[in-house]
């Protein structure tokens, strides 16, 4: 009964007086395990999946979402990095862990005919998939990393070997409704290329083959300028490739459906008719994978010329199975490094995210905090879908 | 404490924030599309509608009448419309004559009726050849003990009371003579003394045996110790060792402890000696005795058949042999005599008896189908005799065999129907039917070159076993007997039993009475077996090997041959109605046209054919239809009167027509003036419809040559009827209905067809748009409707046109609930304005369905 207490106290004691150096501003040894996930869609708020039950008015979302139809994306990953920092002007280290990207769509007309139906006599509808709303990468990198600080520079430099998981290439899925005096006939048809470390089905077997690892180099290197004590310049590249990993395993699914409307008196009381295929059909040969990779050049504003209060825009392209326009802007308000406090709005391969994060660090530990919402809609990102990262760090 | 308690407030706070988050359990999906959906094209023809087969469902099928596509090449209708009426041809066959008498006379199948009474026979004969084997058991060593136990009695025996308290012991010798045999060496058993008690001791006196042996010669065959107290008796067992070699002859010593008693007091016992009865030897000499053993009881079975009654054996060709069995060699002094005796159920029944082997002869003697039983016994005496070897009883295989060659008759049953005699007499008045017999009035006479019957006979009985067949038959003059040969070589035998010749034909006229009456063939068979017992359906054959198979059959077959033949109808004209019986049924036309359709004037057409047209002088005809209309029988004439027939020739050609429910092209041209209309029975749209006729023409005679040309079988009459999809439609209108039957409309089989009713559950409102092409000329409403409230009614109009109605919540709920929702459509023509003739073409109507549905989607899934 006495040992609680004095073990809050004990611990208490040890953190207070290891923050006395949280103001310090690298730890020589450091032990980071970085988590982050988040999942976006464009129409639901990430209250909707705490009330029952989850209303799916296809009415609703075919208004709302037009044109750009209901997106699903989703991101994670998880690192775990050992640095160590002998002097204040030199670190390096070396990091491990896995990503994975992946986004789908529904096109405005799916959800228009789920919602309005066929129309009349004559109509037609049709959607389809590029590799920009349906695509799919899992990876696992490992990489050394070295950070350098001279005078006004400061630059840091990560090489990093990735293996590809998964990937799915370009894919070609459409459909087609029409309807005629013959009948209602909705056609879908998917060809799905998708590359593995592990042998896939495929036309002439169905076995599971060994994996086959050829992974790739990559670069992401940062390098920032102090010119003043109120203004930092810089930019930095993610990701990238030197060298691409090579994929060998990959297969094409191939699926058709087709359903007719018909006499139902003809057909056994069912007034749909389907023929459907589905299959793995062709082997694939090697292609080149990359990993998303983004070029940014960012802005630091202090305006107390003091860290405890930065702003951040940035601004750049990135590169996954298409380019897009990346860009951000981040706000943190910083306690001496014992707590800190952040805002961060950013626009990154399509997908819009506002995080809040929340810092603490004793020095032996930190812990830093971000939850927000993701979404393709600027608006609804700070609704909908729901991002989180936890970042530990250990050392002194 | 106070910390650690806010720790836990906070973690309890937490989890009640956790668990009022809970993520989402259940989704609702919303929706409300239009769906539209094409139910394809469809069309009924009329055609496809209305087929020739269901014509004749619908009227009678059983009439024997026939219904063709009609499709003239050019339009015969007086309609003014450019449309093309569906047409049908109706024929009924109202007379068919057969003109070859020889099938006819086939046809009666007389032969057939005397063929059933003469199945095929056939006789398996038992083989009786075999051999048993006897063997009873000779038990010497029981023999001989029971035969020395036999010999022995009861021996009384003295003691002398000595008084004292403790005398030496007493001993008592007695001698014992065992019968049977001089000397035996024992293989195993015991001598049992059974002792008496003391009579007339004193008191006080003991008298106790301790010691009882047997001596021979001054050896001890045999001896025990021993407690009997003969104060009250007992019994004593003296065994015998192995290889004891036993004499006839020998003392049993008792030793005994005696006290007390009087001094010089005798007392007396008895003792009585006994072989045990396990007792046996292995040799012995000097044996003495005589037993009988019985033989086992044997039978000898054979494979009687059902049909095999008994048989007599041929002298000579049967004997029954017993050998009995032998004793060992090595003994001597044994002789045996046999007695056997041979019995059968209703057969065998010997007894003979002897030494050595034994022959029964079994010349002329019964052998019924029974199994065949052996019974007997051996008397075996010994005579000073002498054996050895012993073990155990001793086996004698006897063994009897029996052998017949050859029966001099064998009685078999025949099958019950066999009937070697048959008289028949065929009236044609009454064996056929009216319509049938009106037919062979029609023949005045037959001049036949050969008529009778063939037999073809074959046998396989032997030598001795002829038969004789008569055939009588007045009507075809032949009255003959001939003998069918047994043991022929040639098989089958043909017998010919025939009247008429080329020369001189035989004129047979049907309706004249040639005995037992008029209009009547008679036709007598008789076979005469050589032995048959018609009381017990047992035929006796001669001759006969045993083990073989015999049988016999006869298969008659008609003989008919004729020159030519005299043809005219019956006196006072050939009449009838078509169909003979029932008549056909109109009124359930009104079941599918409405009761106010009516036809216009339908034509019809009379054919007669089958006569060589230079033979004919004159033909005249009438024929009426016959039908009940409001009640009343009513009777219209179509062609000439009852008093004036009309004139009507013979066609050089039988009109062809296609098999039933084909296509004709073109009406032939008939033997009469065309019937003008025959709408009148069918607007009347009776139950009852038949077509009255009747002719008349003079004799005509026939060659065979004639009759039998290729499409000449047959003198024909056919009403030929077409009938056009033709319809006056009167002012008040008229309704057709359509019956999708019993089937549900969606396919659905029961309530658990939920694809369906989920579909149509999601449903506020169903617009269904028909594209219509009404080639047929009709107009009017359409009802589409069931018999439960569910009503659409829909305008009908000629031409492409479109047509929609709606199904609204309501009807859907009802289609949902209403399981088979089969709905009929009801069109009614013409509701108002004029009468009008319609016609329907072949193609009828077609056009294209589609649905749209306004769907309410709102369902709600849980995880």
């Amino acid at each position: 009964m006495k040992i609680f207490p004095l073990v809050v106290a004990f611990f208490l004691g040890l953190f207070l007086s290891s923050s006395l150096w949280a103001e310090w501003p690298d730890r020589v040894v450091e032990l980071d395990v970085h988590s982050e996930a988040g999942i976006s869609n464009n129409y639901f708020p990430i209250s909707a999946f705490f009330n029952n039950p989850l209303v799916v008015d296809f009415n609703a979302m075919a208004q709302t979402l037009n044109p750009e139809g209901f997106t699903v994306s989703t991101l994670a990953n998880s690192q775990v990095r050992l640095s160590i920092t002998p002097t204040n002007d030199l670190q390096f280290g070396l990091f491990g862990g896995a990503e994975i990207y992946g986004l789908a769509t529904i096109p405005e007309a799916i959800l228009s005919f789920l919602a309005n139906g066929t129309g009349p006599n004559g109509s037609t509808s049709s959607a389809g998939w590029t590799p920009q709303n349906f695509k799919g990468d899992v990876f696992f990198d490992f990489g050394l990393n070295a950070g350098l600080k001279w005078k006004k520079w400061h630059f840091s430099l990560s090489p990093t070997y990735f293996v590809p998981l998964l990937h799915i290439d370009a894919i070609n899925v459409s459909y087609s409704l029409s309807t005629s005096s013959s009948g209602t006939t909705a056609i879908t048809q998917a060809t799905i290329p998708v590359y593995s470390v592990v042998g896939l089905p495929n036309s002439t077997s169905s076995t599971i083959g060994p994996p086959q690892i050829s992974g790739g180099f990559d670069l992401t290197a940062e390098a920032d300028y102090a010119f003043y004590p109120w203004l930092t310049v810089g930019g930095r590249l993610v990701n990238l490739p030197l060298v691409p990993a090579q994929m060998t395993q990959g297969s094409i699914l191939q699926a058709t459906e087709t359903v007719t409307t018909v006499d139902p008196s003809t057909n056994s009381g069912n007034p749909f008719k389907t023929t459907s295929t589905s299959s793995w059909t062709q082997t694939l040969g090697t292609i080149s994978v990359i990993r998303p990779f983004e070029a940014r050049a960012v802005v630091s504003l202090y305006p107390f010329s003091d860290p405890w209060l930065s702003f951040t825009p940035s601004l750049g392209v990135g590169v996954w199975n298409g380019v897009y326009l990346n860009g951000g802007l981040k706000m943190v308000i910083d306690g001496r490094h014992w707590a800190h406090l952040s805002f961060n709005s950013d626009y990154q391969y399509g997908l819009w995210s506002q995080m809040v994060g929340l810092g603490l660090n004793v020095r032996l530990f930190e812990v830093d905090l971000a939850v927000g919402g993701t979404s393709t809609d600027f608006v609804q990102s700070f609704t909908d879908g729901v991002m989180a990262a936890v970042d530990v760090k250990l050392g002194f | 404490m106070a910390l650690k308690r806010r720790i836990i407030y906070a973690l309890g706070a937490l989890s009640l924030f956790a668990s009022c988050s809970s993520p989402v359990s259940s989704v609702t999906v919303k929706a409300k599309p239009t769906l539209y959906a094409s139910l394809g094209q469809y069309s009924y023809q009329v055609s496809s509608y209305i087929t020739p087969s269901k014509i004749e469902s619908l009227l009678n099928s059983n009439s024997g009448f026939f219904v063709y596509n009609y499709q003239p090449s050019s339009t015969t209708s007086a309609s003014s419309t450019s449309i093309v009426p569906q047409e049908y041809l109706l024929r009924f066959p109202l007379l068919s004559v057969p003109l070859n008498v020889g099938a006819s006379l086939a046809n009666l199948n007389l032969s057939n009726s005397v063929n059933a009474t003469l199945p095929a026979q056939s006789f398996s004969i038992p083989s009786i050849s075999q051999s048993v084997s006897v063997t009873n058991s000779f038990d010497v060593s029981a023999v001989l003990r029971n035969s020395v136990n036999n010999g022995l009695s009861p021996q009384s025996a003295q003691t002398v009371e000595t008084g004292l308290a403790s005398p030496p012991p007493a001993t008592i010798s007695l001698p014992l003579t065992l019968s049977t045999f001089s000397t035996a060496t024992v293989a195993t058993g015991s001598l049992n003394l059974t002792f008496g008690p003391l009579s007339g001791t004193t008191a006080s006196y003991t008298f106790t045996l301790t010691r009882i042996s047997l001596i021979s010669n001054g050896q001890t065959l045999s001896t025990t110790a021993s407690n009997v107290n003969l104060l009250v008796g007992g019994t004593a067992n003296l065994p015998f060792a192995a290889s004891t070699t036993l004499p006839n002859s020998f003392q049993v010593v008792l030793t005994a402890s005696t006290s007390g008693g009087t001094a010089g007091h005798v007392d007396t016992f008895t003792m009585q000696a006994a072989l045990s009865n396990d007792f046996s030897i292995s040799s012995a000499s000097g044996v003495n005795f005589s037993t009988v053993l019985p033989l086992p009881a044997t039978t000898l079975p054979f494979n009687a058949t059902s049909n095999f009654v008994s048989a007599t054996v041929a002298s000579g060709n049967g004997q029954m042999v017993f050998s009995p069995g032998n004793l060992p060699t090595a003994w001597s002094g044994f002789t045996q005599n046999t007695s056997i005796g041979v019995s059968q159920t209703g057969g065998l029944n010997l007894n003979q008896s002897g030494s050595g082997p034994l022959t029964l002869d079994l010349s002329n003697q019964t052998v019924s189908g029974s199994t065949i039983s052996l019974t007997g016994n051996t008397t075996i005496n010994a005579i000073n005799a002498t054996l050895s070897g012993l073990s155990g009883p001793v086996p004698i295989a006897n063994s009897a065999a029996i052998s017949i060659t050859e029966f001099s008759s064998v009685v078999v049953k025949v099958s019950s129907s066999f009937t070697p005699s048959v008289v028949i007499d065929d009236n044609l008045q009454s064996t056929l039917s009216p319509q049938d017999f009106q037919k062979w009035q029609w023949l005045n006479w037959v001049d036949f070159t050969s008529l009778g019957y063939s037999v073809s006979f074959t046998s396989n009985l032997p030598a001795g076993n002829d038969m004789s067949m008569t055939v009588n038959s007045q009507a075809f003059g032949v009255s003959q007997t001939q003998t069918i040969p047994s043991g022929s070589p040639t098989n089958p035998v043909t017998l010919n039993f025939l009247s008429g010749s080329t020369t001189t034909p035989y004129r047979y006229i049907p309706s004249h009475n040639y005995g037992p009456g008029a209009w009547v063939i008679d036709m007598g068979m008789s076979l005469q077996p050589k032995s048959w017992n018609p009381n017990t359906g047992e035929l006796t054959l001669f001759n006969i090997i045993p083990g073989t198979t015999l049988g016999f059959s006869a298969t008659i077959t008609p003989v008919i041959t004729w020159s030519q033949a005299n043809l005219s109808p019956p006196a006072g004209g050939y009449s009838g109605n078509f169909p003979a019986s029932g008549g056909y049924n109109l009124s359930v036309l009104s079941k599918y046209l409405g009761t106010n359709f009516l036809f216009p004037p339908i034509p019809a057409y009379l054919y007669f054919s089958g006569l060589p047209t230079s033979s004919i002088n004159g033909m005249s005809s009438h024929i009426q239809a016959q039908y009940t209309a409001n009640g009343i029988l009513t009777t219209t004439d179509l062609l000439g009167t009852s008093t004036t027939p009309a004139n009507v020739v013979m066609l050089a050609s039988s009109p062809t027509f296609p098999p039933d429910g084909g296509t004709v092209t073109s009406i032939p041209t008939p033997s009469s003036a065309t019937i003008t209309d025959l709408s009148p029975p069918f607007n009347a749209k009776p139950a009852d419809l038949t077509f009255g006729y009747s002719m008349n023409m003079s004799s005509v005679t026939i060659t065979y040559a004639e009759a039998t040309a290729p499409g000449a079988q047959n003198l024909e009459a056919d009403l030929v009827v077409p009938l056009p999809m033709q319809f006056i439609i009167p002012a008040s209108g008229a309704s057709l209905n359509f019956n999708s039957g019993t089937s549900d409309f969606f396919g659905r089989t029961g309530p658990t067809s939920n694809t369906v009713n989920n579909l149509l559950g999601q449903l506020t409102s169903v617009t269904v748009s028909l594209n219509l092409d009404n080639t047929t000329g009709l107009t009017g409403s359409a009802v589409f409707s069931d018999s439960s409230g569910f009503s659409k009614t829909l305008t009908l109009a000629t031409g492409p046109t479109s047509i929609q109605f709606q199904l609204t919540a309501a009807d859907i709920s009802h289609i949902i609930n209403t399981i088979p929702f089969a709905p009929s459509l009801q069109v009614t023509l013409n509701p108002s304005g004029a009468a009008e003739t319609v016609t329907l073409p072949a193609n009828g109507i077609s056009g294209t369905a589609s649905v749209t549905a306004v769907a309410d989607i709102n369902q709600t899934y849980n995880f």
